[in-house]
């Protein structure tokens, strides 16, 4: 009759690190739309749905939840991305805690750095149009996008990785007429 | 005389029993909602269907209309299928939110169903419909596509 309460307790226990490992994480996304036609977009998605309709997914270079480069560009219809985004998180990669690249011109602050675990990265235009872009991306989803073969980049091993991970926003883009962000965490609405 | 009616009335009773358990066959499983309603006087629609139906009507429609329908978003289906069963181990919670001054569109995951509600300044529309349903209508599509 004394192991009836112990059971109990070991019951209880696994139910609540089995309910703790299901705990589902999800992908937030909103964009705000400011002035005179103002429209808030709120899309939110399960990261374990994510997962699984990923590799079904198949148009222009995306194919079983890989983005294959050309050239190590990302092309998607007619959106070309002109750098080499693998060479870029390949360097970033070897290099420490410290950073990485700033380019600076007339119109922008380009940085892009690796710092404490994370990839950051920031956009600040300077003409006065306050447009910002800040990307924080945990270095295992990175590492995890060059998981893949050399002319790809795994979008479905980042999104494991990213499930993984602890809550955090992930991108925030701002100007004068739009914010923007990306987050991820374990509550099913927005705010 | 007497033994007419009472067979009539058994007949009756047996009748709407038969009845009675073909409806609850056919909405246990769960049934598709649909309510579309003009502000201003207008058309109402209400509209509660078996989501079983679905899928079995969809045997009834010719293949070849069926099969271009199933061409025009044969790159989504797969991916719809999926998504849909997945959505139905995720706890509910809001999908997609957009609010504006046209009005509000949002699409929800509700108890066991995916639930769309248009909000415009006009008319309103609810449609909710069994997400474990999705998936044998997906797979109906799936396989009328022409194999070339």
């Amino acid at each position: 009759m004394k192991k009836v309460p112990l059971v109990l307790a070991m019951v209880l226990l696994a139910g609540t690190v089995a309910s703790a490992q299901t705990t589902t994480r999800w992908l937030h996304v909103k964009v705000e739309e400011m002035g005179e036609r103002a429209e808030t977009v709120r899309v939110n998605i399960p990261l374990a749905v994510a997962e699984k309709v990923l590799p079904a997914i198949s148009f222009d270079n995306v194919r079983g939840g890989k983005l294959k480069l050309r050239e190590g560009k990302i092309i998607l219809g007619d959106e070309r991305l002109d750098v080499d985004v693998r060479a870029i998180l390949e360097a970033l990669r070897t290099v420490g805690d410290a950073e990485f690249v700033t380019v600076e011109s007339a119109d922008e602050t380009v940085r892009v750095a690796k710092q404490g675990g994370y990839l950051v990265a920031t956009v600040d235009e300077r003409t006065g149009s306050e447009d910002k872009v800040n990307v924080r991306i945990p270095f295992a989803v990175v590492e995890a996008l060059l998981s893949g073969a050399a002319d790809e980049l795994d979008l479905l091993a980042a999104v494991r990785a990213l499930s993984q991970h602890g809550d955090g926003v992930l991108v925030t883009v701002q100007d004068k007429k739009t914010n923007v962000r990306v987050w991820v965490d374990s509550r099913n609405t927005s705010e | 005389m007497e033994s007419r009616w009472r067979r009539a009335g058994r007949a009756l009773v047996i009748g709407l029993a038969a009845l009675g358990v073909l409806v609850l066959l056919l909405y246990a499983p769960g049934a598709a909602h649909v309510r579309v309603e003009e502000k201003n006087p207008g058309t109402n629609l209400r509209l509660y269907l078996p989501a079983v139906l679905f899928p079995l009507g969809l045997k009834l429609v010719p293949d070849a209309e069926l099969a271009r329908v199933a061409k025009d978003v044969r790159r989504l289906l797969a991916g719809i299928r999926i998504a849909a069963e997945e959505l139905r181990h995720c706890p509910d919670g809001p999908l997609v939110l957009v609010e504006g001054a046209d009005g509000r569109v949002s699409v929800e995951k509700r108890g066991g169903k995916l639930v769309v509600e248009v909000e415009e300044s006009d008319q309103s529309v609810y449609v909710s419909f069994p997400l474990r349903f999705v998936g044998p209508i997906i797979r109906e599509l799936e396989a009328s596509e022409p194999t070339s």
